[in-house]
C-alpha cells in the first residue's frame, strides 16, 4: 500500500512539467533493420542488448550508456561484427550524423557539476590547513561514494544525518586540537636511548645481536623477535616528533637498508613504517625524519636483506659470524614539536581579542602538576559582545565558503552566537558554537557553482581542490580578487604552476593515483606465502613509492604520455632493481632514483610496476579479463560494459591442470561474448608474463601439479612449484598480432592520442567532480589536438586541462 | 483470530508529543503515557504471546561462504546436515535454509559490488547512474524505530555497514562493542547528562540555523543541485528529529542489566571473537528492547584470523582459493567457526524468555552473504538462511539455481512481518517465499 506522502508526490510529479526526454529514433530504424535487428531483437538480444525494447528516454543514464555505446561501436567498425554484411562508409556516416545531435543534446542538458560535497579527504585537509591541525577526521567519516574510479565526483557524493552529526563531532575536536591551552608554548624533549642500555633487550646481546666496543648494538638477519623496538624511544603524546637515528654497516662492502618504524604493545593496532634508510660502512652516520606518531608508541629499527642462510650465527656464535650486520649507536626522539604557537586556528577566531589566564583562587595552584589553566575573553568596558564576535564570524566565514561574504549572510551565526550568551555560555563557548555552525553549513560542506562559467571564487576553489585536495590559499585567494582569472588563462596557468610546485601537490599524486590508477588497493590483497614468498612490507612500500614517484618524474619533466605504457627509464631503488631481476643495475639504498633501463627491458611505464600488477590481481592469480579491464579503464579510457544478466564468472583454478586463459577459451566461445571480450582480453593476455606481486614468469606458480624449484628466496627455499607455461600472445580488436609484452607495448605507443585522450578525461574527471559524455567530445578533441603539437607532454596536458572550457566551467 | 498489534495504540507518539511541545518538555517529569509500551524489561510486561514486539536482524558475511558446505543436497524437510549445518545441529528446527535465490542484475563495478544492495536490491551496483535505494532494515526503523531509544542498529566489525538511507547513501557502522553497551545501558552521572543535554541543545540551535542557510541557498541553485541540496535538508531534518529524541531518552534511565561493560576485542585479526562480542552485544539490545532492528556487516579480511587452530592463511586469499583443496579446508575451518559463533547467537535468543515463548521467536534472523561463490565473485546463489521469527522452520527451500528466485521477496515479508505496509520491495516479484509459513 503506497504511502499518502509517496502518492502525493506521484501527484506532483504529474503536474510538474515533464522532464523525459525521449528521442525520435525512426531516422536509425533502416540501418537497424539491415545491420542489427537480426542478433538484437527482442528474441535474441545478444550482448544484452535488444533494440526493440531500447528505451529512447537519454535521460535515464543506463539508456543513454547503452545509445552511446551504440554510437561508438557502429562509428569503430565493430558493429556489426566482421562475418556480417558491413555497411558502406557512407551508411555509417549518416547513422552517426543522425544519433549525434539526440546524444549531444541530452548530454548538455544534464551535464553540469552537481552541488558537490568536499569528500573525506577534502574535508579533513581544509580544516586541518586551516587550523594547523593533524587531525585524522577523515577516518571517522563514512566512505565516500564513487562514481566509476573517482571519489571526487559529484553525483556520488551522497550524506546523511549520521555523516552530519560527525561533522558536529569533527569541528568540536578541531577547535579542541586547535585553541591553546596553555599561556606559554609547550616545550618538547628530547629522548636520547640506545639498544646498549636497554633493559628490555639485554638477554639478546651476545645471542643474536652483538655489542661492540664502541656502544654500538649490530642486528643481522631480521628475525621476528627480538623486534627491534627501543621501549625507551617512547611517546607519551601524539605529535610532530624528530627522530635521529646514528649507526653505521657492519662488515660490509656496500651500505645497509633498514626500515623505521613505530611500534605498540597494543595488539591488532597499526604499525606504520616511517621510512626506510641505509648506512654505509665506515663511520658513524645520522639520519633524520620527522613525522607524525601517535601516542603510546616507540620506535623500531629492522634491517632488510641480510640472509644468513646457513643458520652461522646459531651454529658459530654472534662473534664469529662474519655476515654484514646493522650497527646502531643510539636513537633521539624529539617532540612533540610545536610547529606554532597558538596556531593558525587560535589566530583566526582571537586575534584582535584578549583571552586571559583567569588566575586561580590560591597563587601557587600554578605550581601544581595538575593545574589546566582556564581561560575568559575580556572585552573593553562597554564593548558589546555582539559587535565584537560580528568581524570574526567574517572572517571564519570568508575563509570556510572560500570567498568573500556579505554582512547578512553571517547574521544568522551571530543571532546563534548571542542565543547561546542568552543561555549563557560564555564569549567563548558562544563563539564556538556559532564557528562550528559555519563549519557545518552547506556552504563550507559544498562546493556551489552557478551554471554556466564559473566565477572567480568557484574557479579558484576548483584548481586548490584539483592540485592541492584543499582550500584556495591566500595568495590564490588574492589573485583572484586582483583579475578576473576565468577571462585570463594564463594568469590561471600561472597560479596553478604555483600549486604545483608547493608541498601540498603531493597530495594530488596520492588521492589521483589511487582513484586513477586504483593504487587505493594497494592493501586490499596479501599475496599467498607460499606462492609468492618473495612479497614483503618493503615491496609494498617500495612499490607504491615508485607508481607516485614516476608519475611525478612525468610532471616534473613534461615527459609524453606515451610513458604512461612505455619509458626508457624506471624509478627504482635497492628493492625494485632486485624484485625487477635488474641487479645489474647496481641500485644501492633505499631512495627511489631515476635510472636508464637496459633496451628491451620489460619495465618502464606503469603497465610493469609490481603496484599495478598487484592491484590488478587478487594475491593468488591473475585473471586476463580482469588485468584487461584495469587496461581498457585506466590508461585507454574505455569503459567494457558488464557481463550481460545471467552470465557467471570463470572460476579460477590454481591446482595447476589447466591456465586460466584455456578456461575463458572454453567459456566465451561464442560470438556475443567475443564481441566484448576482443578488446578487453589482449592486454590481459600480453601482462601473463607477471604474477601478482610483479615477478616475470614464464611458467605459472602451482600449488599442486608442478615440477619443483630449488630457488632460494630470504635463504630459504621456496615451496610452490611450476606448472604450466605462460601464453602471452594475442591479437588486438584492431588485429594486430603480438607474440611478447613487448610487442604489444609497442602496439599502444603507436596511438598516443588515444593515450591523452584517456589521460585527459581523467584529469578532467577528477578536476570538475562530473563524468565527462558526449557532448564533451569535442572540447577533449581539441585538447587531445593542441597536446599532440607538444608532443603529448603530461604537464602541458594538464595545463591544457586547465584552461579547457570544461574546467572553467560548471 | 490474534488481536491486533496494539502498541502503537497504548503509547502517545513521541514525536509528535515533542513537536508539540517543544523543548518545555524537559522541564516537564517525565509521563509514565510516554514510555514506550514495551520498553520495559519483558518480565515485566504481561504475559501475553502478542505484546512481544517483534524484531529483525540482518547479518551478512562480505567473503561469502563456500555453499557445498553449507546447501544440503536435499530440499525439504528431510534434508541432510551439512558441515556447516552441523554446527546449527541444536537449531535445526529453527530455521530454514535457502538455495536458488538472489537479487536479479548485480554485475557492478566490482566482484564485491552485490555487497551494497544485500538489502536494499538496486540493480547495477555501482555502474553508471546506480544509485542505491533504501535498505530493508532503514525501512523497518522508519515504521518501528519511534519505540525505542535507537530506532535501529547498525553495526558491522569494520566501519561499513550494510544498510542506507532513503538517498542512497551508506550509513557508517559501529564497530566497537564498548561504545555499543555505553551507549545503550550506562547512565551517565548527573554532570554527564547535563553537558550531554547541553550538547544536544547546541547541536539542535547549530542544525535550525544551517537549515536556514541551506535553505537560502536552495532559492538560487538549479534543479539538480537542489535534488543533491535535499540529502543535506534531509539529514539537517532527521538529525533535528533524532537529537530531539535522544534529550527525552538522555533523562531516562537507560535499563539496568546484569552484565559488565565489555572490552573491545583488542586483536584486530580475532574477527571470531569480534563476532561473538558483537553477538552478546545485539542480544542485550533486543532483549531490553532498546531497539527491533539490527543490521550486521561481518567483513573479511586482508589478514589470518587469530586464534583458528590450523589457520594460517590470509582470509581473502582463502577465498579465492580456486579449488585449491588445501586452501579450501582452510577456509571451511574459518567458516565452521563462524557458524559456531552464529549458533551461540540462537541459542542465546532461544535461552531468553519473552511472554512465555523465547526471544528468538519473536526475532526473525537473516544470515548470509551477498556471494554465492565468492572464489568466482558470483552473485547468484545465495547462501542464506533464516532463523527463529514465528515460523515454521526445519527445511531446505531449494530453488532454481539456474533460474534463481527474487532474494526482495524474502525482504518484503520481512518488511511485513515488522509492520510495514508495503507489498512490494526493490526487485521483489510477489511476497515471500513458497513453503516459508508462520508458526
Amino acid at each position: 500500500m503506497p504511502s499518502p506522502r509517496s502518492s502525493l508526490f506521484a501527484l506532483l510529479l504529474l503536474i510538474l512539467p515533464a522532464t523525459v526526454t525521449a528521442f525520435d529514433d525512426k531516422p536509425l530504424h533502416g540501418f537497424f533493420n539491415t545491420h542489427c535487428y537480426e542478433c538484437h531483437d527482442d528474441n535474441d538480444s545478444k550482448g544484452g542488448l535488444d533494440l526493440y525494447n531500447l528505451s529512447t528516454d537519454l535521460s535515464d543514464p543506463g539508456a543513454m550508456q547503452k545509445w552511446v555505446r551504440i554510437f561508438d561501436r557502429v562509428a569503430a567498425g565493430e558493429m556489426p561484427p566482421k562475418d556480417e554484411p558491413a555497411p558502406d562508409a557512407a551508411a555509417r556516416q549518416r547513422f552517426s550524423e543522425a544519433l549525434s545531435p539526440p546524444l549531444t543534446e541530452a548530454h548538455s542538458e544534464a551535464k553540469g557539476t552537481v552541488l558537490r560535497r568536499l569528500n573525506r579527504l577534502e574535508y579533513q585537509n581544509t580544516l586541518n590547513d586551516l587550523f594547523g591541525t593533524h587531525l585524522d577526521l577523515a577516518g571517522t567519516l563514512p566512505e565516500d561514494g564513487r562514481s566509476h574510479e573517482f571519489d571526487t565526483v559529484g553525483e556520488a557524493l551522497g550524506l546523511s544525518m549520521i555523516q552530519l552529526r560527525r561533522y558536529l563531532e569533527a569541528i568540536d575536536a578541531v577547535l579542541d586540537a586547535s585553541i591553546a591551552k596553555t599561556v606559554e608554548q609547550p616545550a618538547s624533549k628530547t629522548i636520547k636511548a640506545s639498544y646498549a642500555d636497554s633493559k628490555d633487550v639485554q638477554k639478546f646481546i651476545g645471542t643474536q645481536w652483538l655489542k661492540r666496543p664502541d656502544g654500538a648494538v649490530v642486528f643481522f638477519q631480521d628475525t621476528s623477535y627480538p623486534t627491534g623496538s627501543l621501549r625507551e624511544a617512547w611517546t607519551d603524546n601524539a605529535g610532530y616528533y624528530k627522530i635521529r637515528v646514528t649507526g653505521y654497516a657492519y662488515q660490509s662492502d656496500v651500505p645497509v637498508t633498514f626500515a623505521v618504524n613505530a611500534d605498540t604493545f597494543a595488539r591488532g593496532s597499526e604499525r606504520p613504517t616511517l621510512g626506510y634508510f641505509s648506512f654505509a660502512p665506515g663511520k658513524p652516520q645520522t639520519i633524520e625524519l620527522e613525522t607524525w606518531i601517535d601516542e603510546r608508541y616507540m620506535v623500531q629499527v629492522k634491517p632488510w636483506g641480510i640472509v644468513d642462510g646457513n643458520y652461522d650465527i646459531k651454529n658459530k656464535g654472534v662473534v664469529n659470524y662474519t655476515g654484514p650486520g646493522l650497527a646502531i649507536q643510539h636513537i633521539e626522539l624529539e617532540g612533540p614539536l610545536v610547529k606554532e604557537f597558538p596556531s593558525r586556528g587560535h589566530r583566526l577566531l582571537f586575534d584582535g581579542l584578549e583571552r586571559k589566564e583567569i588566575e586561580p583562587s590560591h597563587p601557587d595552584t600554578k605550581t601544581k602538576s595538575w593545574y589546566v589553566p582556564a581561560f575568559e575573553i575580556a572585552l573593553p568596558a562597554e564593548t558589546e559582545p555582539k559587535a565584537t564576535a560580528q568581524p570574526i564570524l567574517k572572517r571564519v566565514a570568508a575563509k570556510a565558503f572560500r570567498r568573500p561574504v556579505h554582512d547578512e549572510e553571517i547574521a544568522s551565526y551571530l543571532d546563534l552566537f548571542e542565543s547561546q550568551l542568552a543561555l549563557e555560555a560564555t564569549f567563548e563557548e558562544a563563539l564556538r558554537t556559532a564557528v562550528s555552525a559555519i563549519f557545518c553549513s552547506p556552504d563550507f560542506i559544498y562546493l556551489k557553482e552557478t551554471p554556466g562559467w564559473l566565477d572567480n571564487h568557484a574557479l579558484a576553489s576548483r584548481l586548490a581542490y584539483f592540485l592541492t585536495r584543499s582550500a584556495p590559499d591566500d595568495q590564490l585567494m588574492k589573485a583572484m580578487e586582483s583579475r578576473p582569472l576565468r577571462s585570463d588563462p594564463q594568469a590561471l596557468l600561472t597560479q596553478a604552476d604555483r600549486l604545483i610546485a608547493s608541498e601540498h601537490f603531493e597530495r594530488f599524486i596520492v588521492d589521483f593515483t589511487d582513484s586513477w590508477l586504483n593504487l587505493r588497493e594497494i592493501n586490499a590483497t596479501s599475496p599467498d606465502k607460499i606462492l609468492f614468498p618473495e612479497f614483503d612490507a618493503y615491496l609494498q612500500w617500495a612499490s607504491l613509492e615508485e607508481s607516485r614517484g614516476f608519475f611525478r618524474e612525468l610532471i616534473a619533466k613534461d615527459l609524453s604520455v606515451t610513458n604512461l605504457v612505455q619509458s626508457d627509464f624506471a624509478m627504482l631503488n635497492d628493492r625494485l632493481a632486485h624484485h625487477y631481476d635488474l641487479e645489474e643495475l647496481a641500485v644501492n639504498g633505499p631512495a627511489l632514483r631515476r635510472v636508464s633501463l637496459p633496451v628491451n627491458s620489460v619495465r618502464g611505464g606503469f603497465l610493469t610496476q609490481s603496484s599495478i600488477l598487484k592491484v590488478s590481481a587478487n594475491g593468488t592469480n591473475t585473471s586476463p579479463v580482469m588485468r584487461g579491464v584495469w587496461v581498457m579503464e585506466r590508461l585507454l579510457g574505455e569503459t567494457p560494459a558488464p557481463p550481460p544478466a545471467g552470465i557467471s564468472g570463470v572460476e579460477p583454478d590454481i591446482r595447476g591442470a589447466t591456465t586460466l586463459r584455456e578456461k575463458l577459451d572454453l567459456h566465451r566461445d561464442s560470438e556475443s561474448c567475443q564481441s566484448c571480450h576482443n578488446a578487453i582480453d589482449p592486454p590481459g593476455f600480453a601482462l601473463e608474463n607477471f604474477n601478482p606481486i610483479g615477478t616475470w614468469r614464464d611458467r605459472f606458480r602451482s600449488l599442486g601439479e608442478g615440477d619443483k624449484v630449488t630457488d632460494l628466496v630470504h635463504g630459504r627455499k621456496v615451496q610452490f612449484k611450476l606448472g604450466q607455461p605462460v601464453d602471452a600472445t594475442g591479437q588486438t580488436a584492431d588485429g594486430d598480432r603480438f607474440e611478447t609484452f613487448n610487442q604489444f607495448r609497442a602496439l599502444l605507443t603507436r596511438d598516443p592520442d588515444r593515450l591523452a585522450r584517456a589521460f585527459a578525461t581523467k584529469l578532467l574527471t577528477f578536476a570538475s567532480g562530473r563524468e565527462m559524455g558526449f557532448s564533451d567530445r569535442p572540447e577533449i578533441e581539441r585538447i587531445v589536438t593542441e597536446s599532440a603539437n607538444q608532443d603529448h607532454g603530461v604537464r602541458n596536458l594538464m595545463h591544457l586541462v586547465i584552461a579547457s572550457e570544461i574546467f572553467r566551467r560548471k | 483470530m490474534h488481536s491486533p498489534h496494539i502498541a502503537s495504540h497504548r503509547s502517545l507518539n513521541r514525536r509528535h508529543f515533542l513537536r508539540g511541545t517543544g523543548a518545555a518538555i524537559l522541564g516537564l517529569p517525565f509521563l509514565d503515557a510516554m514510555v514506550p509500551a514495551f520498553a520495559r524489561p519483558a518480565a515485566a510486561a504481561a504475559s501475553d504471546t502478542n505484546s512481544s514486539p517483534k524484531r529483525f536482524v540482518a547479518m551478512c558475511a562480505g567473503l561469502g561462504f563456500h555453499t557445498p558446505f553449507l546447501v544440503p543436497e536435499k530440499a525439504g524437510r528431510d534434508f541432510e546436515l551439512t558441515p556447516y549445518l552441523q554446527k546449527l545441529s541444536d537449531h535445526r528446527d529453527q530455521l530454514t535454509v535457502f538455495s536458488g535465490l538472489s537479487h536479479p542484475e548485480q554485475q557492478g563495478n566490482n566482484g564485491h559490488a552485490s555487497e551494497l544492495t544485500w538489502l536494499t536490491s538496486a540493480k547495477r551496483p555501482g555502474l553508471a547512474g546506480f544509485r542505491n535505494t533504501i535498505s530493508v532494515d532503514q525501512l523497518i526503523a522508519e515504521k518501528v524505530g519511534i519505540e525505542t531509544r535507537f530506532p535501529s542498529l547498525v553495526l558491522g566489525t569494520r566501519s561499513g555497514s550494510i544498510s542506507w538511507t532513503s538517498n542512497g547513501v551508506e550509513l557508517p557502522a559501529e564497530s566497537r562493542p564498548s561504545v555499543l553497551f555505553k551507549s545503550l545501558f550506562v547512565d551517565g552521572t548527573e554532570k554527564e547528562v547535563e553537558a550531554e543535554l547541553r550538547q544536544l541543545k547546541r547541536g539542535r540551535s547549530i542544525l535550525d540555523t544551517v537549515l536556514g542557510e541551506a535553505k537560502r541557498m536552495e532559492s538560487d541553485l538549479g534543479h539538480r543541485d537542489k535534488e543533491k541540496l535535499d540529502e543535506y535538508l534531509d539529514s539537517v531534518r532527521n538529525l533535528e528529529v533524532r537529537l530531539q529524541q535522544s534529550e527525552g531518552w538522555a533523562v531516562r534511565p537507560k535499563p539496568k542489566i546484569d552484565a559488565e561493560l565489555p572490552n573491545d576485542v583488542a586483536d584486530s585479526n580475532d574477527s571470531i571473537a569480534k563476532q561473538r562480542l558483537m553477538y552478546e552485544m545485539i542480544a542485550l539490545a533486543l532483549q531490553n528492547d532498546s531497539t527491533r532492528t539490527v543490521t550486521f556487516r561481518i567483513s573479511g579480511m586482508n589478514a589470518v584470523p587469530s586464534n583458528i587452530t590450523g589457520v594460517a592463511t590470509d582470509w581473502h586469499n582463502l577465498s579465492h582459493h580456486g579449488k585449491d583443496e588445501e586452501k579450501i579446508s582452510e577456509l571451511q575451518l574459518i567458516e565452521q567457526a563462524e557458524f559456531e559463533a552464529l549458533s551461540e547467537f540462537l541459542s542465546r535468543l532461544q535461552g531468553i524468555e519473552e511472554n512465555g515463548r523465547s526471544l528468538l521467536d519473536h526475532t526473525a534472523v537473516l544470515y548470509g552473504s551477498n556471494l554465492g561463490n565468492a572464489s568466482a565473485h558470483d552473485w547468484r546463489n545465495l547462501p542464506l538462511l533464516l532463523a527463529g521469527g514465528g515460523y515454521r522452520h526445519g527445511q531446505h527451500l531449494a530453488h532454481d539455481e539456474n533460474d534463481n528466485t527474487h532474494f526482495a521477496n524474502l525482504l518484503v515479508a520481512q518488511a511485513q512481518r515488522m509492520g510495514v505496509e508495503i507489498d512490494q520491495f526493490g526487485s521483489s516479484t510477489k511476497v515471500g517465499i513458497d513453503g516459508l509459513e508462520s508458526a
